[in-house]
């Protein structure tokens, strides 16, 4: 083989070369001056495919239409007949300042939003049924497996994990929510407050949720826990609640040990074992640490005295 | 000199035994807590989801054989003016010994729920006052027994002539 291509190099080699005639390059560049006739599609079928893509449009449109999930609504006005209509996601509900609606949320509960209320149905989807509360307050029944049902103010979202609960909100996202029975999960950019039955967390615009608290708590606590939270009241105030705090009260310090400057901490600590000694495998340094496991294992454990 | 015999030995050994096992260290009992205590359980049960439900719940302490823990509970009530009796079905997440409560019973009057637990020969028990579908602590009390008829209407009793709270 190598023979062989080295016989053809030589053999090409031996070739004269020649200059092509101007004539040719001439007719080229003619050639290249023609336009190309394209075939155009009737003006028919241009139609044709228009009406089709039309028609699958609004088949599609009428089919999802009637597929979406609608929530009955049942409006109760003073001195007004029931009227019922249902809503489905993507649409507003608002209440005037003499009137209730109560929407049912799918096959899991209800949620009444009081007068002057303006709410979304953002999903009403198998497996998240989701409101944006704008502003007003709304009572919630949920009866279903925790993290199904969400609203969402600006500053907080509600993660049901239990029953019931009410919660305010206004345009800006300041709000609180008071649970009733079971628990619940208010969220914010990675900050969450656990809020069992009979305790509130309120929430601030830009700041998300506080502090849950027992709502019997003692005042001084509560106000104290306000600065805290929200008016950057510091160690006089961490002290405060600390020296107010009852067994039960270990529901905000847990919270608190997680929120305060590192500095404080062992105040709280201190003060949380001073109620009942840790269950096994928490430690000192390790709550101090904020070490995940050891929280989560003396949370659990706080929580029978909630 | 003294003398061993086997049955000295057998009951030296079956107390030894005793001794390292959690029922005997810190003896049988109940924590009552909210239904928040049970999260996290996986309770099974009537009606679902159980743990959300619950009136209150309760933990078994001190058990070394949780699955085969024995638990009877029953709703005691005074409803107009008439003595009640409900028989209560715990959900369970027998495993981890947490069981919950559901309010079986009416919303209509005060009522007291008396839990019995039995754990390897050893027995606990409870009088839990409720009322509508919460419990109240301040109310309620552990017993190191079954709680015996006399406890549960003297409790029952005062429960109802408690002030509301």
């Amino acid at each position: 083989m190598f023979d062989d291509e080295r016989m053809v190099a030589e053999a090409l080699a031996l070739l004269p070369v020649v200059k092509a005639p101007d004539a040719v390059w001439v007719s080229i560049e003619a050639s290249l001056r023609v336009p190309v006739r394209k075939e155009r599609m009737p003006v028919w079928r241009w139609v044709l495919a228009a009406t089709v893509v039309l028609i699958a449009v609004v088949g599609l449109w009428q089919w999802e239409a009637a597929h979406r999930v609608r929530w009955q609504v049942v409006r109760t006005s003073l001195g007004q007949a029931k009227h019922v209509e249902s809503i489905s996601a993507g649409e507003w509900l608002q209440t005037d300042g003499s009137s209730h609606a109560e929407l049912r949320v799918g096959s899991i509960g209800t949620v009444i939003a009081e007068p002057g209320t303006r709410l979304r149905v953002v999903a009403t989807k198998p497996n998240e049924h989701r409101l944006l509360l704008q502003h007003g307050e709304i009572s919630a029944t949920i009866s279903a497996p925790p993290k199904l049902f969400f609203v969402e103010t600006k500053s907080a979202t509600a993660v049901d994990l239990g029953c019931e609960y009410k919660m305010k909100a206004d345009d800006y996202g300041n709000g609180s929510l008071i649970v009733t029975r079971g628990w619940v999960a208010f969220d914010w950019q990675g900050k969450e407050s656990l809020v069992p039955a009979g305790a509130s967390c309120r929430t601030r615009a830009g700041r998300g949720p506080g502090t849950p608290y027992f709502s019997d708590a003692p005042k001084s606590l509560i106000a104290a826990l306000d600065q805290l939270d929200f008016a950057n009241g510091g160690a006089n105030a961490l002290q405060t609640i600390v020296s107010a705090a009852r067994v039960r009260d270990t529901l905000t310090l847990w919270h608190l040990l997680s929120r305060v400057e590192p500095g404080l901490r062992p105040l709280i600590y201190e003060r949380m074992v001073s109620f009942a000694a840790p269950p096994a495998g928490v430690t000192r340094d390790g709550a101090l640490a904020l070490d995940p496991q050891t929280l989560k294992l003396w949370k659990d454990e706080l929580a029978w005295t909630w | 000199m003294v003398k061993i015999t086997m049955k000295t030995l057998t009951g030296l050994t079956t107390l030894f035994v005793l001794m390292l096992s959690p029922g005997w260290a810190d003896g049988l009992s109940l924590t009552i807590g909210a239904p928040v205590a049970a999260q996290g359980q996986n309770m099974s049960g009537p009606p679902y989801p159980m743990s959300k439900r619950a009136s209150f719940v309760f933990r078994l302490n001190g058990c070394a054989d949780n699955p085969g823990a024995q638990i009877t509970a029953r709703a005691e009530g005074i409803v107009a003016g008439s003595r009640v009796s409900v028989p209560l079905n715990p959900s369970t997440a027998q495993a981890s010994g947490v069981f919950g409560i559901a309010p079986q019973w009416g919303n209509q009057g005060k009522w007291v729920v008396a839990i019995t637990a039995t754990c390897k020969g050893e027995i606990t028990g409870a009088i839990v006052a409720v009322e509508g579908y919460d419990f109240k602590r301040d109310s309620s009390r552990l017993l190191s027994h079954a709680p015996t008829q006399a406890e549960i209407e003297a409790d029952l009793k005062a429960w109802n002539e408690a002030p509301a709270q």
